[in-house]
C-alpha cells in the first residue's frame, strides 16, 4: 500500500505577531514550522504501514520566498516527516498565477494547490491513499481533502480518528467534533481522508532517524513542468484582499493592595458581576 | 503609459466588470435539511449580499422538509426569495448535477461535517471560487466580487479573500453571523426541487473507546468558571491551589503546557493550541504569562481574571481584570476571602 500524506509548512501562531499600525501580519521574527494536524496524518500513515505494510511518501509544496527574506522551502516539513518514520519525500516548487497568502506563506491558491497535489499523484502513481490533517494552525479552512478527493474522483472521508485495513479496503472509525460518539466507514481505495484533532497522538523522530533524514536520494523536488503543468493553466480562483483587524480588546482592569485586600476586591467584583 | 479606467467608469456607472452569472442569484445548501438559527442567519447574510449585488436569495433544503410549512415561512422572513424543497441528501455529483445549469452566483453552505465536505468539493467540480472557512460576506463594490472574511489565528484577524470565480463557494460559520432578519411582510415561493436524492448510508454509532479519547472533557469544554494555572506556580502543592481554588468556584482545572510538563495536569485539562478550546464565563489564570496559543484556545472566555507577577506580560493586555502578584499567595487569601463569606 502506497500512502501519500501531505504535509505543509505554516508560521507558528506564537510567533506571529498583528500589527495594527500597518494592519498586516507582522512575520518579522515569525517562525515557520512542521503543520501540527499533518503530524496526525503521518501518524495514522504510519501506524497502517506498520499493520500492512507498504509505503509512506511525505508530500509538500513549497511556499514561495517572501520579499526581503530568505526563501521559505517545504524541504523541511518533509525531512521531519522523513524521521518521524516516512519512507521518502517530494517536494513541489515552481512559479504560479497569483498569491492567495494561505497561513502568512505566499501559497498559491486552494485550485492551483489542489491541481499541483493531484498531478504529483499521478506521477507517485499507483497511491492508494492521500491524508491531510483536518486543517492548517493557522486558518482551518481544511478544504483540501475534499477538494482533492473532487479532483481526483475518490471517496473521502473527514475528521478520521484512525485508520484500519479491511479486506481490499479501509475503515475509517470517524469522530464527530463535538461528541464522544464514533463510527466506522467502509473506505474504498484509492480514498483521501483528513485525520480529525483527536487521533492517535504523533510519535516523535527517532533519534537514529533525525541525522539520517538529511541523507541523499531521500526526497525529490519536483517542477510543475516535472508534472506536465504550465504556470499559464495555474489561475487563482481566490486572491487575497486585505487584513480585518477587529477593534482593540480595551485595557483590563489592575487590582491592587494586599493580596488579601485585592482577593476581598476581585470577589466583590466578581459577585457584582453575577460570575460567581 | 495607459491609465486604468475601469474605476472612474464603476463610479460613474459606466461599463465596469459585469457581474458574471447574477442570474442564478446567491444560493443557501442545509443539504442535510438542517433548520437552525445558524441557516436562518446565513440567510439573511446572502440577502446582504445578494441586495448589493441585485440578485436573488434561494435556499434549498435537503430532506422531506415539505413536512413543515413554517420552516419555509421563517425563512422568506429572513431574507430568501424562494425555498426549494428536495427529498434526501445529496452526493457531490448529485450537486454538481443540480447546479450545473443554474448560473449560480454564490453558494453558501453552513459550516457543518456535511458543508466542509459538499463546500469545497462542489467548487472543485464547478471550477468556482472557494473560501473553506469564513465568518463573514461582503461585496467589492468596484468589481462586484464576493469577498469572504476568513478567520486567521483564531478569529484574532480576518483575511479577506476575493473570489475571482464564479460561483463562489464558501463555507460559512454560522455562528459568527448576525441575528436573522424577521421581516414576516416579506413575499416569496416554496416550491418543489424535483429532485430525490439517495439517502445518506447511517454507521452504527459507538462511544469512543476511553484509550481512544483525547476528546474533550465535558466538564471543561461546557465549564462555566475554569481556573488554569501553568509555570508560575513552580510547583505540585502551588499547583494544588488552582485545583482548589476551582472546587471552591465550582469550575474546571485546567494548565497549558508548561503544566502538563511538569505532570500537573493530564492532557485531557491542558488548554491551547495543542490542547481545547473553553468559553467560559469566567476564567481564572494563574501563573500564566499569555501567549497566542493561550489566547487562541481562550478567546471565547466572557471574562479573564490574570494573577501573575509581572506588569508588562503579555496576559495583562488581554485580561479583564489583572492582579500583579505572587499566584500561589494570592491563590490563598482569594481562597480565604472565599471561605469567609
Amino acid at each position: 500500500m502506497r500512502t501519500v500524506v501531505c504535509v505543509k509548512q505554516v508560521y507558528d501562531p506564537k510567533s506571529i505577531r498583528v500589527s495594527r499600525s500597518r494592519e498586516e501580519l507582522d512575520l518579522r521574527e515569525a517562525v515557520v514550522v512542521a503543520n501540527p494536524a499533518d503530524k496526525y496524518a503521518l501518524e495514522a500513515a504510519l501506524r497502517l504501514r506498520d499493520a500492512v505494510g507498504g509505503e509512506v511518501v511525505a508530500l509538500t509544496l513549497d511556499g514561495a520566498p517572501r520579499q526581503g527574506q530568505d526563501a521559505v522551502g517545504g524541504e523541511d516539513a518533509v525531512r521531519e516527516a522523513i524521521a518521524i518514520g516516512a519512507d521518502r519525500g517530494v517536494v513541489l516548487t515552481g512559479s504560479w498565477q497569483g498569491d492567495a497568502r494561505q497561513s502568512g506563506l505566499r501559497l498559491p491558491a486552494s485550485n492551483i494547490v489542489t491541481r499541483v497535489i493531484a498531478a504529483a499523484l499521478g506521477k507517485l502513481a499507483p497511491v492508494d491513499l492521500a491524508l491531510t490533517g483536518e486543517a492548517g494552525l493557522v486558518d482551518g479552512t481544511g478544504s483540501l481533502a475534499p477538494r482533492l478527493a473532487a479532483a481526483l474522483g475518490w471517496p473521502v472521508a473527514l475528521d478520521v480518528l484512525s485508520l484500519e485495513s479491511h479486506g481490499d479496503g479501509l475503515v475509517a472509525v470517524v469522530g464527530q467534533p463535538d461528541s464522544a460518539d464514533c463510527y466506522r466507514m467502509p473506505l474504498t481505495l484509492p480514498a483521501v481522508a483528513a485525520l480529525g484533532r483527536w487521533a492517535e497522538r504523533p510519535r516523535y523522530p527517532h533519534p537514529s532517524r533525525i541525522a539520517n533524514a538529511w541523507g541523499d536520494g531521500l526526497v525529490d523536488v519536483w517542477d510543475i513542468a516535472d508534472l506536465g503543468l504550465a504556470a499559464e493553466e495555474l489561475t487563482p480562483d481566490a486572491e487575497p484582499a486585505g487584513l480585518i483587524l477587529g477593534p482593540e480588546r480595551a485595557r483590563g482592569q489592575t487590582i491592587g493592595g494586599a493580596p488579601a485586600e485585592a482577593a476581598r476586591d476581585l470577589l466583590g467584583l466578581l459577585r457584582s458581576r453575577r460570575l460567581i | 503609459m495607459s491609465l486604468d479606467l475601469s474605476y472612474f467608469e464603476a463610479l460613474l456607472g459606466g461599463p465596469a466588470e459585469e457581474p458574471s452569472g447574477a442570474a442564478g442569484g446567491i444560493w443557501v445548501v442545509s443539504p442535510a435539511g438542517a433548520f437552525d438559527d445558524g441557516i436562518l442567519r446565513l440567510v439573511g447574510k446572502a440577502r446582504v449580499v445578494a441586495d448589493a449585488l441585485g440578485a436573488t436569495v434561494t435556499l434549498l433544503l435537503g430532506t422531506d422538509s415539505a413536512s413543515d410549512p413554517n420552516r419555509a415561512r421563517s425563512a422568506i422572513a429572513a431574507g430568501a426569495d424562494r425555498v426549494l424543497l428536495a427529498t434526501g441528501i445529496p452526493t457531490v455529483a448529485d450537486l454538481t448535477d443540480f447546479f450545473q445549469s443554474r448560473a449560480a452566483q454564490a453558494i453558501l453552505f453552513p459550516r457543518t461535517s456535511l458543508g466542509r465536505m459538499l463546500g469545497p468539493a462542489l467548487a472543485q467540480a464547478l471550477g468556482g471560487g472557494l473560501c473553506g472557512y469564513a465568518a463573514d460576506l461582503a461585496v467589492d463594490p468596484i468589481n462586484q466580487r464576493i469577498v469572504a472574511h476568513q478567520p486567521i489565528l483564531g478569529d484574532a484577524a480576518r483575511q479577506a479573500i476575493g473570489l475571482l470565480a464564479v460561483p463562489a463557494v464558501v463555507v460559512v460559520d454560522t455562528a459568527a453571523l448576525p441575528a436573522a432578519f424577521n421581516e414576516p411582510w416579506r413575499a416569496g415561493d416554496v416550491t418543489d426541487a424535483g429532485v430525490t436524492w439517495p439517502s445518506a448510508v447511517e454507521y452504527p454509532r459507538a462511544r469512543l473507546p476511553v484509550a481512544a479519547a483525547s476528546a474533550p472533557q465535558a466538564d471543561l469544554g461546557g465549564a462555566k468558571t475554569v481556573v488554569a494555572g501553568g509555570r508560575g506556580l513552580r510547583t505540585a502543592e502551588g499547583f494544588a491551589l488552582v485545583d482548589r481554588l476551582a472546587k471552591a468556584l465550582g469550575g474546571a482545572t485546567a494548565g497549558d503546557l508548561a503544566a502538563l510538563d511538569a505532570g500537573w495536569i493530564t492532557e485531557e485539562q491542558l488548554i491551547g493550541l495543542t490542547g481545547h478550546s473553553v468559553a467560559p464565563k469566567l476564567l481564572v489564570t494563574l501563573g500564566m504569562d499569555g501567549d497566542t496559543s493561550l489566547f487562541m484556545a481562550t478567546q471565547e472566555a466572557a471574562t479573564i481574571v490574570a494573577v501573575q507577577p509581572d506588569p508588562l506580560a503579555a496576559i495583562v493586555a488581554v485580561a479583564d481584570h489583572n492582579v500583579i502578584a505572587d499566584p500561589a499567595g494570592f491563590a490563598e487569601a482569594l481562597l480565604e476571602a472565599l471561605a469567609e463569606a
